[in-house]
């Protein structure tokens, strides 16, 4: 299953200023990240994900960690969900370029 | 008291008393006075790290929390000099109050998405190397490795403390220069007339970036040894939970504060259709003693707990109408008057007497006098000139040095003022005649429909005409004949001679939610150019507004995905939006692919918050809970263990120094590992502690009714008697986490098996992701478990237990500090491995 966001990083700044950032962002995700193109890139993974489960849930029950320690080279966004199944994991990928902020997930049955 | 110092040095003989509590929408963390006075001065160490000398200027962007408070007073420590500014301010103002202070430091903070980036350009003048940038909320572990700061320079009463931006109704920011005397003057001042007798805990919504909310609700407080309750967020369910839980006795508010929380009464009135009782209720009472109102209307004051004393109201002019209403209803409304520029207290009712209508008498050591209409006051609390601006210094003042307030005014015999209005906001008709805008809209605001009104001047050649902008609420339409409705009210001289609908939904407003009229009259410039606005209904506004589509192409039936096109971020615009609004908590997942919007007004109208049931129960962890357990656990669970087990606890000795609430992460083998733990632990520790199980196992999808009435017994049954709750696998993990979040603010501990399922083969499994991420958002330590031999006694697939060997091993308690979710499950399940 995949899924994938665009985020317009202009309408993204406008419209989330306004907004308590908690409604979206986990506090461990605030103090990640604290560019709002970072926080953007963030918004548009939690969207993909949703996207590729097929659902919406609750923006707390998925999370972008950039653990610069965690395997796979330098700060290599991972994606964690309490909705994964035990079966599955999820890939992510985030990119910027300009204005725009992209990210798409993966899940793909363990093996 | 000559300095804030001498204030400061007041909390350490406080030492343990509780000075502030921080509701964040997940935990609820305490502070002792003697916790603050230790980080003020670990604070006043970093600022010297970061070269802050006395005098220079630290800029404060951040929301109201106890480290606000301790970045403040490290300030002062140091010498150097506060420049708050508002957390609702835009980048842009922050950075222009950045610039005319000359800054050299900015305390920013996580939850505001725009930032101020560090420099180190030569953006300033000699002397100054650029700006430097620190957030508040990484304070907490910058500040752990610190040595207090020991000496500090000398503090003069004539000292600045802080540069406060007027937040201009006006525009052009002035920095007010307030020095240690102005403040201590006006703290004693505020304590000597608003006399209370016992300690207080105050509920600080206001900023503190405001005079205001500084002298009443933070620096009185604490020089009185109250107690001060801060929330992260200020939704309409967090305020009411806080008003609840804390035992709040006082609540500094301004008007429109006062008003929202009355609009959130009447709407609950509303909807249980008591509307006509409680008019008639209100009427009838309203002569009567506050006793007998706090009778009839017990079930309001009991929601606002039962120590609440009094609103104090400042920052602009109460309606006389909010004030009747929450005098009627029993409340006390104690109001007062001031500027900024007066520390900023220069008049106020009492406790004892309040009279309607008037902001109370001088405080002792201000004189007040009527000028030319003005309102002129002196006093030791009264600043000395704004900021590197002789010109508007000199404009502040008259010859005899008077400070003008610009506001006009009467005093009567008593000494009582009252105020009529900002001066500068005056309208003066074609006829020479003095209208005072404040005056009308009091009448407006009182007429059904209205929900916001600002009258300002409009000059159109002959003089100014008395013009009406008006917010209507959902529903009304006709705003000629409420105009009408008002001009009968008014005298013939202050008829409303022109209106027009705001295109907005809602004022433009300072931090102290003053209507900006020199924005609201920009606006009516540029809308007359584009006319075409007439707005039926707040939603179909709202939505317009969001997704820039026409009225005639919102249907009620209109999807708002694919009809409307609502993108990821409009859509939680709009929720957003309904909520501040609505006054209604939303679910996230409350619009979805299929939410019309006709699905959308029920939604609200029925203050709907999430589809789902809520599982989530607290009472097993009351007195009454716990010892249903023990009886339980004697007659029934240790006689069942003891025949079946041949139990072996190790590790027992690290309960003796841990100290809870902590998260205890064991491994899973069998159905029975939750009773043998528990039958392992120290009583004290087995009786406040909750177990997490999954969801799943007991409400899966597609049961037979069988099958389903089972899972309910068992869910019932694991419930009260082991204390469990339950953990979410395919739905949203927000309710889980704040429900944890209390568990633990009430000291329960949470123990939790995070391979999710029994393991085969008796091998660790990968940890849950929500594990980590738990661990790290309520931060407590980690206690690991691990149990071996049970999968002997009951295994997986079992149907009844054998007798066994079986071992529980406890280790040492884990804290963690900065540490990823993943590095947490990590460490954790290490932990777990290793014991043995």
């Amino acid at each position: 299953m995949i899924g994938i966001d665009l985020v317009y990083l202009p309408e993204f700044e406008k419209k989330l200023k306004n907004i308590s950032l908690e409604k979206v962002f986990l506090p461990f995700e605030l103090s990640q990240n604290k560019t709002f193109e970072s926080l953007a890139g963030i918004f548009a993974a939690k969207e993909a994900f949703f996207k590729a489960i097929g659902k919406k849930e609750d923006w707390f029950s998925v999370w972008i960690e950039k653990n610069p320690s965690a395997g796979s080279g330098q700060g290599k966004p991972e994606l964690y969900s309490t909705l994964i199944k035990s079966n599955q994991r999820a890939e992510v990928s985030i990119s910027h370029a300009g204005d725009y902020a992209i990210a798409i997930v993966i899940l793909f049955p363990k093996t | 008291m000559k300095t804030l110092f001498d204030l400061f040095k007041s909390f350490k003989k406080q030492g343990s008393e509780e000075v502030f509590v921080y509701r964040t929408e997940i935990r609820r963390f305490s502070f002792t006075y003697g916790q603050i006075y230790d980080f003020s001065l670990k604070m006043a160490a970093f600022l010297e790290e970061k070269g802050i000398k006395k005098g220079d200027r630290v800029a404060l962007w951040a929301g109201n929390s106890p480290w606000w408070a301790v970045c403040f007073f490290g300030i002062i420590l140091k010498g150097a000099i506060v420049v708050p500014i508002d957390f609702i301010s835009g980048k842009t103002r922050a950075q222009t109050i950045i610039k005319l202070s000359q800054a050299k430091l900015v305390i920013q903070s996580n939850y505001k998405l725009e930032k101020i980036t560090p420099s180190a350009s030569r953006r300033y003048p000699e002397g100054h190397s650029g700006l430097d940038s620190v957030i508040i909320e990484d304070l907490r572990f910058i500040l752990e490795n610190l040595k207090p700061l020991s000496t500090f320079p000398k503090l003069n009463p004539k000292d600045i403390v802080e540069l406060v931006y007027t937040s201009g109704t006006t525009g052009d920011p002035k920095g007010v220069i307030l020095t240690h005397k102005n403040i201590i003057t006006n703290i004693l001042q505020a304590k000597n007339h608003i006399v209370i007798k016992s300690r207080c805990t105050f509920l600080s919504l206001l900023p503190l970036s405001h005079m205001f909310e500084q002298t009443i609700g933070f620096l009185t407080p604490l020089y009185r040894g109250d107690k001060i309750v801060y929330l992260r967020t200020l939704k309409p369910s967090a305020i009411m939970d806080a008003l609840k839980e804390e035992n709040i006795s006082v609540l500094g508010a301004v008007p429109r504060l006062l008003d929202l929380l009355k609009n959130i009464i009447e709407r609950k009135m509303e909807a249980k259709k008591l509307t006509k009782v409680f008019r008639l209720l209100t009427n009838l009472s309203e002569n009567k003693s506050v006793k007998f109102k706090k009778f009839v209307f017990y079930p309001i004051h009991k929601k606002f707990g039962k120590n609440f004393t009094m609103f104090i109201s400042g920052g602009s002019a109460l309606n006389i109408n909010t004030a009747k209403f929450w005098k009627n209803i029993g409340f006390k409304v104690v109001e007062g008057y001031g500027l900024t520029e007066c520390s900023p207290i220069l008049t106020a009712n009492t406790l004892e007497k309040q009279v309607l209508g008037s902001v109370g008498k001088a405080v002792k050591g201000v004189k007040i006098k009527i000028g030319n209409g003005e309102i002129l006051a002196k006093g030791d609390n009264i600043f000395s000139g704004y900021w590197q601006n002789e010109k508007e210094t000199a404009k502040a003042f008259d010859k005899n040095g008077w400070f003008r307030t610009g506001d006009t005014g009467t005093i009567d015999k008593e000494g009582n003022i009252y105020i009529r209005g900002r001066k500068k906001d005056v309208i003066i008709t074609s006829e020479g005649i003095n209208v005072y805008p404040s005056d009308i809209e009091e009448v407006l605001n009182y007429i059904l429909g209205v929900k916001e009104s600002c009258v300002v001047g409009l000059n159109k050649g002959k003089g100014e005409e008395v013009h009406a902008v008006l917010i209507l609420k959902p529903g009304f339409k006709d705003a000629g004949a409420i105009i009408q409705a008002a001009n009968q009210k008014l005298d013939p001289q202050s008829q409303i001679t022109s209106f027009s609908l705001y295109p907005h939904l809602d004022f433009p407003k300072t931090a102290t939610l003053k209507i900006q009229k020199y924005k609201v009259v920009e606006d009516l410039k540029k809308e007359s150019k584009n006319k075409e606005f007439t707005p039926e209904d707040v939603l179909i506004s709202l939505i317009s507004n969001l997704t820039s589509k026409s009225y005639s192409d919102i249907k009620e039936e209109s999807l708002l995905t694919t009809d409307l096109g609502f993108t990821s971020i409009s859509r939680l615009e709009l929720t957003n939006y309904i909520e501040q609004e609505f006054r209604v908590d939303l679910d996230d997942t409350i619009i979805n692919q299929t939410t019309s919007i006709k699905d959308l007004r029920e939604i609200i109208a029925k203050g709907e918050k999430s589809k789902s049931p809520n599982r989530l129960k607290f009472w097993t962890n009351t007195t009454y809970g716990i010892v249903i357990r023990e009886i339980l656990d004697k007659a029934f669970h240790f006689p069942f263990i003891r025949y079946f087990f041949d139990l072996k606890v190790d590790g027992i000795e690290n309960f003796k120094n841990l100290k809870g609430p902590v998260v205890f992460i064991s491994n899973h083998l069998s159905y029975l590992d939750q009773p043998a733990i528990m039958y392992a632990m120290p009583g004290k520790w087995r009786y406040s502690t909750a177990t997490a199980m999954r969801e799943e196992f007991f409400f899966e999808e597609n049961l037979t009714l069988f099958q389903r009435v089972w899972k309910e017994l068992s869910f019932a049954y694991a419930t009260f008697a082991f204390n469990s709750f339950l953990l979410p696998q395919h739905s949203g993990f927000r309710k889980n986490l704040f429900f944890m979040g209390k568990l633990i603010d009430h000291n329960v501990n949470i123990l939790i098996f995070p391979e999710g399922t029994r393991s085969r083969e008796a091998r660790l499994q990968d940890f849950m992701p929500g594990v980590g991420l738990m661990v790290k958002e309520l931060e407590v330590p980690v206690v690991p478990i691990r149990i071996i031999g049970i999968e002997n006694i009951y295994p997986r697939g079992a149907k009844f237990p054998k007798k066994g060997k079986c071992e529980v091993l406890f280790g040492k308690s884990i804290e963690f500090t900065t540490e990823s979710p993943s590095e947490i499950i990590e460490i954790s399940r290490r932990a777990v491995l290793n014991l043995r």
